[in-house]
């Protein structure tokens, strides 16, 4: 018996077949993919901390590139070139002008106006700086070139300031270590960009964990001689890496949780059609007449199961008719054989026992008259000799019939209609009847014949002797066989052989016309059960047929109708005719 | 006795001369001024001048039997390089006096420079007022060339006399613009009882829109500017740029003459009505012999051959003159000793110069050799020659 599938059950089912091996897949997948991308973000991290440090050294680069512009800008202010030839200007507006630049977002910055040989002019907080390296910076200012260099650890730009073409002064701007770090290093980044001599090592203090060490990246200042930023990069790789590991964590149990909810929602999806079809399968099982399966809704896989289960159902049910035909059709023809064995054994038996009937009597009365042919008197010897005659002419008329039953199993019997008499026909044959027996009355009334008929004669005389012989031994000597010759309102020719004998039962009527059989009222009577057999088969190859009325104990009545062969004929030469 | 005492130092210094006729030393006149920047022509004028006169001198033997020449250094308009020009010119004891440029902020600032050393200073060119009237003593600042006081004096009355009657001043942010303000100040309150409107601008400016703007919103009539050639031809070119009715004429004082300023203002400098202080000029001069003989050693020794090619003809004649009186005072002095030279320059009389007779250039109480009689105003004509205005107004742009 089928089950019916339901929603919990199918759920653990799945959950148990599915969720373990899942869940060992998608382990698999995220050490895996950890392991990988560890690796690939490792790199990652290497290639974009090597980008960083470059970007932030190139950052600082442009901003020390701005600032010194920024300070070209001052130093090409008028204020300050006018400061170069206004004497007492320092004193006058000079100086509150330089103390109320802001550079680099710094304000209160060191910064000096010097005069074409480095010396100041005017500025402010002077002791920062030596006349030396005044001097020094303005050797390369006075070519017209910027200065950008240490001091102190602070960043000192020195820019030329130009009266006309010609470079006339020096302004020189300092930064403290703390304001270059702030100026050099990107806001939000996670290093710091340091600016050193060419020949020096940035010693970079490694975290406390040690678990990364700060990337560098060198750029050397080729406008500055000798100087380099070196830009380092605290990387946060670690860090990120847990985060990643983290997120993956997260992926995998939310992948999880999807796979859960697949198949939640799956198996309700498939729930309901596949009950469905287990119901349907039910019905079917119990030999319900059921509808299609609906093969048009659901999921694909269920309705092409439908689809092949109506199928598969359409085929049975043609396939079980067809067997239900064939072992209807076996049955019968088993029925009939078993039917014809028994009829055809009760006929050998019956064939046998006509057979020994007349061959006793041809051997009593031979035996007779070799033991007393010589007492015997002529008559009583004649009377033997008619006795051995009768028992051969039946022996003949036995083996006629047999022979004849076998041609017209094989179909050599040949059907070869003529016009004839059939009056003729039937006398010639009562004639035959009357002769062999003398003691019987058949009468014969013929006269409604027509003088002519297409027939078959000699299969029509075997037709008419079979049912005359039929009704004469079927019934007392001393009845009436009576034979009526006539036409029927449609052309048929009619001859019906009566008799007042045993007569048949009507529940054998069906039956009476089959090969063999004979009648329950015909037991202890000679006879083969081919003759009647024999007048349907012969009456059939004049496409006519044959009737029976009987009455038991009262008599038969057998009447052939025989169709006008010689209008079928006719007509359509009458049609042809007409159409002319 | 006095007559034997001379021909004894006569005969002394031939021996002395003739013994070793090459080893006494030249004598050395140091030059300092802008040879290269915004007043280079300025310069450059001064040097000719300069050159014409030491090579008339040395044509006549010299001065006190040795040769002149010329030393010059540039200070390209920056008093830090003038200061050390004039401290490298003391070094030398063979720099007997050093003229000066074009920039009276140079000259100021070399003032403690030049007295602390003792070093006569000649100015043929810087204008302001504080250079003569530097309150040292003795002073060793003279000057034959405008003096602010009096050319701002002159250029009000120049304003007045072409018939505007509300000037305003343009002034650089320097000493020499503060020397003017206050001249022509005064100038004004003394001959129209008003005062005037003032617009300040700074060295190395490149706009003076600003000002100039201001000035026409405060009605101003005519311009008086005080500039050198840089941020005076910057004024020349807004000017033009102008339509022509709200043009406003221009009379300057003669620092923009310092550079090459045709050259810079193009031909801008035509659309705008601008005369300049002249005190000299080789079309007018009051001594036209000397003047041709002037322009004959121009065109012999710098091929400047003709007065329209002269540049800067004022700084040519200053120099010149200034050369010839050092050389008296020289000889006055009998020798290069500075502090005599400083006093003989007091004493030297009947001079006449290129730029006019004097009957005593200086004297202790005035070092300023010209005054306002001496003033004049020209203007650009159309090949960038400055010419002398006759009339009292420059012709009509």
């Amino acid at each position: 018996m089928i089950k019916s599938v339901t929603t919990s059950g199918l759920l653990s089912q799945v959950n148990l077949r599915v969720l373990p091996a899942a869940t060992l897949i998608l382990i698999v997948i995220w050490v895996t993919v950890s392991q990988v991308s560890d690796h690939v973000f490792q790199d990652e991290v290497t290639k974009k901390l090597a980008q960083q440090a470059e970007s932030q050294a190139n950052f600082a680069r442009e901003r020390l590139e701005v600032l010194a512009t920024n300070i070209r800008g001052i130093a090409g202010n008028d204020l300050i070139i006018n400061g170069l030839v206004d004497t007492g200007a320092e004193t006058r507006y000079l100086t509150p002008f330089l103390r109320s630049i802001a550079i680099g977002g710094f304000s209160d910055i060191p910064i000096i106006l010097a005069d074409y040989r480095g010396r100041p002019i005017a500025g402010k907080h002077f002791y920062l700086w030596s006349q030396s390296d005044l001097n020094s910076w303005n050797d390369q200012v006075s070519q017209g070139k910027s200065v950008i260099t240490l001091h102190d650890a602070g960043l000192v730009i020195g820019v030329p300031v130009h009266i006309n073409k010609f470079v006339e002064g020096m302004l020189v701007v300092r930064f403290s270590p703390e304001e270059l770090r702030t100026l050099l290093s990107p806001i939000g980044a996670n290093g710091q960009v340091d600016l050193i001599s060419a020949n020096d090592t940035l010693d970079v203090q490694l975290p406390a964990d040690g678990k990364e060490v700060p990337f560098q990246f060198e750029l050397p200042l080729p406008e500055s001689g000798n100087l380099k930023l070196v830009s380092t990069i605290y990387p946060e790789a670690d860090s990120k890496a847990s985060y990643l590991q983290w997120f993956m964590f997260v992926a995998f149990v939310l992948d999880l949780i999807a796979l859960i909810c697949g198949i939640f929602a799956a198996v309700f999806l498939v729930t309901r059609p596949l009950n469905c079809f287990i119901t349907h399968l039910q019905r079917y099982q119990q030999n319900e007449d059921m509808a299609a399966f609906n093969d048009q809704t659901g999921p694909s896989e269920i309705r092409q199961l439908a689809f092949a289960f109506n199928r598969f159902v359409s085929l049975e049910k043609d396939i079980l008719r067809e067997r239900s035909e064939h072992a209807d059709k076996l049955k019968s023809a088993l029925d009939r054989e078993k039917e014809l064995n028994g009829l055809q054994r009760q006929f050998v038996s019956m064939v046998c026992h006509e057979f020994r009937t007349p061959l006793a009597v041809i051997d009593g009365n031979a035996s007779r008259l070799l033991r007393r042919h010589q007492t015997l008197a002529p008559e009583a010897l004649e009377k033997l000799f008619d006795k051995i005659r009768l028992s051969v002419r039946r022996l003949t008329d036995l083996m006629e019939s047999v022979l004849s039953a076998a041609r017209l199993e094989s179909g050599q019997i040949k059907f070869d209609p003529v016009a004839c008499n059939p009056a003729e026909i039937i006398e010639e044959v009562v004639a035959n009847h009357r002769e062999i027996n003398a003691e019987r009355k058949i009468d014969a009334e013929l006269d409604q014949l027509p003088a002519e008929f297409s027939m078959d004669t000699k299969l029509m005389r075997q037709v008419i002797s079979n049912l005359v012989s039929n009704a004469i031994k079927y019934s007392p000597t001393e009845s009436m066989v009576r034979i009526v010759g006539s036409r029927t309102d449609d052309g048929h020719l009619a001859i019906s052989v009566s008799d007042e004998g045993i007569g048949i039962p009507k529940a054998e009527l069906d039956q009476l016309f089959e090969r063999f059989f004979r009648a329950s009222t015909s037991t202890g009577i000679p006879g083969t059960g081919i003759g009647l057999h024999m007048v349907k088969a012969l009456v059939g190859l004049h496409d006519g047929y044959v009737d029976v009325t009987s009455e038991e104990g009262t008599g038969s009545t057998f009447s052939v109708y025989l169709p006008d062969r010689s209008a079928k004929l006719l007509a359509p030469t009458l049609q042809y005719e007409a159409v002319a | 006795m006095l007559n034997i005492f001379r021909y004894l130092m006569l005969i002394v210094a031939f021996v002395a001369t003739s013994g070793q006729p090459s080893a006494a030393p030249p004598i050395v006149i140091g030059l300092d001024a802008d040879m290269s920047s915004v007043a280079a022509e300025g310069g450059e004028a001064i040097r000719r001048g300069a050159m014409i006169a030491i090579h008339q001198l040395n044509e006549r033997g010299g001065v006190l039997g040795r040769k002149l020449e010329l030393v010059v250094r540039d200070h390209r308009g920056n008093p830090a390089r003038g200061i050390d020009n004039i401290e490298g010119f003391a070094a030398d004891p063979n720099v007997v006096a050093v003229l000066g440029g074009v920039h009276t902020p140079v000259a100021l600032r070399q003032l403690p420079s030049i007295h602390r050393h003792g070093i006569p200073y000649l100015s043929p060119w810087a204008a302001g007022t504080p250079i003569i009237d530097n309150g040292f003593k003795p002073n060793f600042a003279f000057r034959l060339s405008v003096r602010d006081q009096h050319a701002g004096a002159f250029l009000i009355e120049q304003a007045l006399k072409q018939g505007y009657s509300r000037p305003g001043l343009m002034l650089e942010q320097t000493p020499w613009g503060k020397s003017n303000y206050r001249a022509m100040s005064d100038a004004l309150r003394a001959q129209s009882g008003k005062t005037p409107v003032v617009e300040w601008f700074y060295w190395g400016t490149h706009d003076l829109s600003p000002q100039i703007e201001t000035l026409r919103r405060k009605k101003v009539d005519v311009i008086l500017l005080v500039a050198n050639a840089p941020e005076g031809a910057h004024m020349v070119k807004y000017l033009a740029g102008l339509p022509e009715d709200r043009r406003i004429p221009v009379i300057s004082h003669w620092g923009i003459t310092g550079g090459d300023f045709p050259a810079i203002t193009g031909s801008d400098l035509e659309k705008v009505q601008l005369s300049v202080l002249q005190t000299f000029s080789f079309f007018n001069a009051p001594d036209q012999r000397r003047a041709d003989a002037v322009l004959g050693d121009l065109c012999h020794l710098f091929d400047v051959c003709t007065a329209a090619d002269v540049t800067a003809s004022v700084g040519v004649a200053h120099a010149y003159d200034l050369v010839h009186i050092l050389g008296r005072a020289i000889e006055q002095a009998g020798g290069t000793d500075r502090a005599l030279v400083r006093d003989a320059l007091e004493n030297v009389r009947n001079y006449s110069g290129l730029t006019r007779h004097f009957d005593q250039p200086f004297t202790p109480e005035r070092h300023d050799a010209l005054d306002a009689s001496s003033f004049q105003l020209g203007y650009y004509d159309a090949q960038g020659t400055i010419r002398p205005l006759d009339g009292s107004a420059p012709p009509e742009s």
